[in-house]
């Protein structure tokens, strides 16, 4: 199991990052990531063997997260106002900007899983539509009706965000 | 690149480095230790992840269960969330307490009980099981896991707990699964007794099975009926307002249970599926009348799966005996499975195309059990087609790439759903 130490120090922050993009706060985040690792543990023989595990462990990461059972489960999600002030700010970073862009990261948290997915693995990991239907295990044209929604939905926000810093 | 998209883009790459740093999810780092969810199945592990809390953090609690008041033993599910007074979180999430969830709505179990065992108990209650022995053994193995993975950390916890796990597997089939029951109900009450989230219609997420039960709020209830079309329409009509004939009633809870134990980790019960499936298909049978549009075999210009084919595909453990249509009739006509393939197909035409049953190996659910086990099925060849490469993480790997191959595709003769797409050589 000594390459599979190797592998979560190698790419686990990478999967954290992935997992908080789609889950939005780190609670849920570490759940994932440790759960779906865990899984990766079980699994490893064969996990290892593959050609691309990370690409695997990735897909894994996000079928997790939107999966039915995760309906089911409950979790413990520590709320995550303090992420916003931890974001780096540099110092070219211009108010307006700023705030568009934590508008828009609260606006992706009123997205559901599956759109919000999409909308990370198109604009995170810039998959295609069809390595992302091939990721989620859905069509095509299921991807891009959930980027299609996804989009306008946050399109409306910033635009009421820019109406309301005019105002 | 439009403006929103490069918005989205310098939003989730400015988010990414708030992201937690992997080595902080240690539990020697004092963070509450929350792992354990597909280790003892998601629905079971996500109580134990709140026990991990009240082992850390959590300060005593003065309440335990109520000694007077319902007999709280005997219920399950949202009545006895309701029956403990719980609050619903709607959204499925819950801030830092010992949780447990029924559908979409999850509840905090910190005021029940200051004994985890007795938590583990309602929380297996509400998510559906009948208090038995099996379910207070498995609850108390949920226990030991917790204290054993607190207490060793996660390398070395992670094997000693494999004991009580086995011990776990043991259990469920012991485990008394009640599906909730709407027989009876319409509008609003359908959506609580199944623990969906209420939602405006107007902001309903994308959902593709939504139904409002009163004018502005409804239920998105995609995940229920998956995409089973007879199932959606029913429920839908039935949260709408509009109770079903006793035949609707009975295929909706038959494809409901069959559709819960399916996906369930302690629910999974392949006789009882199966018996459930029979059902499903009986009753659709009644429902349709059907037949009258379904082509008994694919067009002219379509052949059936030659030999090559099917030796190809057994090479990839994908195991099919063809079948008949005019003998076995399908429900799902070849244009209503032509249609269901070519979205996957992007609007080929298959060279091939047969009824079968068919078996896949290594298509596998949480259960290592075959998701596709000798089920009826249309299977079409779409040869030469451009397969795209599982994709890079941005600017670490290679561009993706694409390559062309012989693809096959597989719909439910009986539900007309979409079931594999596979590439074979």
């Amino acid at each position: 199991m000594d390459d599979f130490d190797a592998f979560v120090r190698q790419h686990g922050n990478e999967f954290a990052r992935l997992a908080f993009l789609l889950a939005g706060d780190r609670g849920h985040a570490e759940d994932l990531v440790q759960g779906v690792l865990l899984n990766v543990h079980k699994k490893w023989a064969r996990i290892s063997e593959i050609e691309r595990p990370v690409a695997y462990v990735r897909t894994m990461i996000a079928r997790e997260h939107i999966s039915w059972r995760r309906r089911h489960y409950t979790a413990e999600v520590v709320t995550d106002a303090h992420v916003i002030l931890s974001v780096d700010r540099t110092a070219s970073d211009h108010a307006d900007t700023i705030a568009r862009r934590d508008a828009t990261w609260e606006r992706l948290s009123a997205l559901s899983k599956r759109q919000r997915a999409v909308i990370v693995l198109r604009y995170y990991l810039d998959l295609t539509d069809d390595e992302i239907a091939q990721v989620l295990d859905c069509s095509k044209a299921t991807v891009r009706s959930h980027a299609t929604r996804a989009l306008r939905s946050l399109r409306e926000s910033s635009d009421t965000l820019s109406e309301e810093t005019l105002t | 690149m439009t403006d929103i998209e490069q918005l989205v883009r310098d939003t989730l790459n400015d988010y990414a480095t708030a992201a937690p740093e992997f080595t902080a999810m240690r539990p020697e780092h004092g963070r509450r230790w929350r792992l354990i969810a597909p280790l003892a199945g998601i629905a079971v592990a996500a109580a134990l992840v709140g026990a991990f809390a009240w082992f850390d953090t959590r300060p005593p609690v003065i309440s335990d269960l109520p000694a007077d008041g319902p007999d709280i033993s005997e219920m399950t599910g949202i009545d006895l969330a309701n029956a403990l007074g719980l609050k619903p979180h709607f959204d499925g999430t819950t801030h830092g307490c010992d949780a447990t969830g029924h559908g979409d709505i999850a509840y905090c179990l910190d005021s029940v009980s200051d004994d985890p065992l007795q938590r583990r108990i309602i929380a297996l209650q509400i998510q559906g099981y009948a208090r038995n022995d099996a379910l207070v053994q498995y609850a108390q193995l949920d226990v030991k896991i917790a204290e054993t993975l607190h207490d060793l950390g996660y390398r070395k916890g992670t094997d000693a707990i494999e004991p009580y796990q086995k011990q776990q597997d043991e259990l469920k089939p012991d485990l008394v699964y009640v599906p909730d029951d709407i027989r009876g109900l319409t509008g609003e009450a359908v959506g609580n007794e199944l623990g969906l989230a209420p939602m405006k219609t107007s902001e309903q997420p994308g959902c593709w099975a939504f139904a409002e039960y009163v004018n502005g709020s409804g239920f998105c209830y995609e995940d229920l009926t998956g995409h089973d079309k007879f199932a959606s329409l029913i429920l839908g009509a039935q949260i709408n307002g509009h109770a079903p004939t006793a035949a609707e009633a009975d295929y909706l809870a038959a494809y409901l249970e069959w559709n819960y134990r399916n996906h369930s980790s302690l629910a999974h019960d392949p006789d009882r599926e199966a018996e459930l499936w029979g059902q499903i298909v009986d009753l659709r049978s009644q429902l349709t009348s059907h037949t009258g549009d379904a082509l008994p075999m694919p067009g002219p210009d379509v052949n059936p799966l030659n030999d090559d084919t099917i030796t190809a595909l057994e090479h990839q453990g994908i195991h099919v005996s063809l079948l008949d249509p005019l003998d076995t009739k399908p429900e799902i006509s070849v244009s209503e499975a032509l249609a269901a393939m070519n979205d996957d197909a992007r609007d080929a035409e298959p060279a091939e195309m047969s009824l079968a049953r068919v078996t896949v190996d290594d298509y596998l659910n949480h259960a290592n059990e075959r998701i596709i086990d000798n089920r009826l099925a249309w299977i079409g060849l779409y040869p030469d087609t451009e397969v795209f490469l599982s994709g890079p993480i941005q600017g670490s790997e290679d561009r993706p790439s694409t390559y062309t191959a012989d693809m096959i595709v597989v719909v439910d003769a009986t539900t007309g759903d979409f079931l594999r797409a596979e590439t074979i050589s």
